[in-house]
């Protein structure tokens, strides 16, 4: 008997990831961190090709994939905290790549049953990346906002694979359905990003944040009161 | 069935923290990171119902008879016959479960649109029986990913891989039809059995007329009865946790119809427990195959492993909402509780000359008790038991050791045990025990 395989799967994972690095890569703004996360997208190809191999028994080659994806990724974070020629930069980026190999070994996944903490913490720590982004750095409003959108969608996509694993298998076919939930995520995000934009356009920007926050909570409130 | 995951409840926690950090660090393009997390809370409540499956299942095997360990293709073509969008379709074919996957899935995720299709393949080896597909199970979840609906799809199909039994020979009976069975009791059929004194009405070709033309008396050839047996095959269906259990004695009992039937007996089926089912004995080869459809549909026979409920999200290979609904009541008629095997019915129903085979696991006492006292009303009673304890742990063992103990108390009583290896061909004798 051929049991089905219960990770997540391939396209989900590769989706999530890609999402992640989209989110990072879109708050880049010196060649460092460009190095940085280069060094650590090849990093993920050796752990990536390395678990792949493990799977299919070839164990001392999938393990030598895995102490060279390894040392790659310690290396990206090497690059990220030394390179960058700004302290805010490294601040930045650091999160962000810690959130990128969390959420790949969630996705791995390294242990069984610890996939859905691994991916929520990998997406948080993106979002906290760039949260920080905004508070550090100038990066603009739109690529703040694209990237923090960009970090839902790998949560997202990655919860997708972990859900289609768990029900149908690594084994079966489920590209068609990842796309078809990655699409209706992606629409929302348009949709939310748009109606942001606009609201932003109208230049509220002299309100107090406070007053904006109480209205967030209030919103809040009552959406649970009306639930 | 709708459920929900719960996917996006802690989207909010994104807001919150968006929210506090712009107000710490008085950055407004952190605020607008904020609605994000309003956005997709959002999202699941305007895209939250799953539309209602409606497909068109069609699944092909090939080759339709397949022999012992070949090979079967299985193509499953699912079909949105719906008006809707089915943006996260996924599907769980109902493998039969003593049936092995070799090569593929029997598992699925796609998105259909009205009117698309959607094929999937896999390859199964082929065991000896009538192996049945369970019902299909689908979800189908709405495109936030949000709900979720369950529904199952039956589509009957039936791999035919029936081998003979090697040799049937069942306990000494009394029956009136004519048949294999051999009897000890003189009478029509073709094996000698003595020559008696005429008695006026015999029939004149048994007259030996050699002795009367050497002696001039009138003599009578007897010859050895042959009588059909009528046999109620009654399948032990109350262990709902041993699948392979039932599945194995499902396969015994469509080996024993087919063999028995064969060889011109009266074959009835029935139930062990609840007799959801009742065939009276009956011969002939359209009575196999009402007998073959009651086993290929009864949902009594349906060995669906049902999912533990602790883990909402998994899905076992075969599942089933009818194995939990299975009929507790005969037609109307709550079975009594003083007889949880429902022997006494049982016996009620059985005409004055038939046997009874009783196909059984053997993983309880209640089945030895059950044997037992149909023995004691008088209806001879033989057990075929397939032997599926494994021996791995000791808690295995155990139960193997406690079966062997059930067939010893068995065969002490007087009640013939076919132990059947299910890596062996089914052999049924027990001739042999009166």
């Amino acid at each position: 008997m051929k049991p089905a395989v219960h990770e997540p799967t391939r396209p989900g994972t590769g989706l999530a990831v890609s999402a992640a690095v989209i989110s990072i890569a879109l708050r880049l703004d010196s060649r460092s961190q460009w190095l940085a996360l280069f060094v650590a997208a090849l990093g993920l190809g050796f752990l990536a090709g390395g678990f792949e191999l493990r799977r299919r028994e070839a164990t001392i080659t999938g393990a030598a994939f895995l102490a060279v994806g390894f040392v790659w990724a310690l290396g990206s974070l090497g690059i990220a905290v030394t390179l960058p020629p700004r302290l805010t930069q490294r601040i930045e980026l650091v999160p962000s790549l810690i959130g990128l190999f969390v959420l790949f070994v969630g996705l791995a996944p390294i242990r069984r049953g610890w996939e859905r903490p691994l991916v929520a913490g990998g997406a948080a720590l993106l979002f906290v990346g760039v949260v920080t982004g905004g508070v550090v750095q100038n990066t603009g409003p739109i690529a703040l906002f694209i990237a923090g959108i960009a970090a839902v969608f790998a949560w997202d996509l990655g919860e997708q694979s972990i859900s289609l694993g768990r029900q149908v298998g690594r084994g079966a076919e489920t590209i068609r359905s990842e796309l078809a939930h990655g699409f209706g995520t992606f629409v929302a995000g348009v949709g939310v990003f748009f109606a942001t934009v606009s609201i932003h356009s109208l230049g509220v920007d002299g309100l107090p944040l406070g007053g904006f926050l109480a209205l967030l909570i209030a919103g809040f409130v009552l959406a649970i009161a009306l639930k | 069935m709708i459920r929900e995951t719960r996917r996006w409840h802690g989207i909010v926690a994104v807001s919150l923290f968006a929210g506090a950090i712009s107000l710490l660090s008085q950055r407004s393009s952190v605020l607008l990171l904020a609605a994000i997390g309003i956005g997709y809370a959002a999202y699941p409540r305007i895209a939250s119902t799953p539309p209602t499956a409606q497909l068109g299942v069609e699944r092909t095997i090939e080759p339709k008879v397949p022999g012992v360990d070949e090979t079967v293709d299985v193509t499953v073509t699912v079909t949105n016959e719906g008006d809707r969008w089915l943006p996260d379709l996924r599907i769980v074919d109902g493998v039969p479960p003593l049936l092995s996957v070799v090569d593929g899935t029997p598992r699925h995720a796609t998105a259909l649109g009205p009117g698309r299709t959607a094929t999937f393949e896999y390859e199964l080896k082929a065991l000896p029986g009538r192996h049945r597909f369970e019902p299909m199970t689908v979800l189908c979840r709405s495109v936030s990913g949000s709900t979720e609906r369950r529904t199952s799809f039956m589509e009957p199909t039936v791999i035919d891989c029936t081998t003979p039994v090697t040799s049937t020979t069942l306990r000494r009976i009394t029956g009136f039809i004519s048949g294999r069975e051999v009897t000890d009791q003189g009478g029509d059929g073709i094996e000698f059995h003595r020559t008696r004194e005429y008695q006026p009405g015999d029939p004149r070709n048994r007259i030996d007329w050699r002795r009367v033309a050497k002696t001039g008396e009138l003599s009578t050839i007897d010859f050895r009865e042959e009588r059909a047996a009528s046999v109620v095959l009654c399948i032990d269906t109350r262990s709902e946790r041993l699948a392979d259990g039932l599945a194995y004695s499902v396969v015994a009992a469509d080996l024993l119809a087919t063999a028995l039937i064969s060889e011109g007996h009266e074959v009835g089926v029935t139930t062990l427990g609840t007799q959801s089912i009742w065939i009276p004995p009956g011969v002939g080869s359209d009575h196999l195959t009402r007998i073959r459809h009651a086993i290929d549909t009864e949902p009594s026979f349906e060995t669906a492993v049902r999912e533990s409920g602790s883990d909402e999200e998994a899905l076992t290979d075969a599942q089933s909402p009818a194995a939990a609904s299975r009929s507790a009541t005969d037609g109307g008629r709550a079975v009594r509780s003083d007889d949880p095997t429902g022997t006494d019915t049982l016996r009620q129903r059985l005409g004055p000359n038939a046997q009874v085979a009783l196909v059984t696991p053997l993983t309880d006492d209640s089945v030895v008790d059950a044997a037992r006292t149909l023995e004691v009303a008088g209806r001879p009673t033989f057990v075929v038991s397939p032997d599926v304890t494994a021996r791995e742990t000791l808690g295995q063992r155990t139960a193997a050791l406690e079966r062997s103990l059930r067939c010893r108390r068995l065969r002490g009583t007087g009640i013939p045990v076919v132990d059947w290896d299910i890596e062996s061909d089914l052999d049924i004798d027990v001739g042999g025990i009166e």
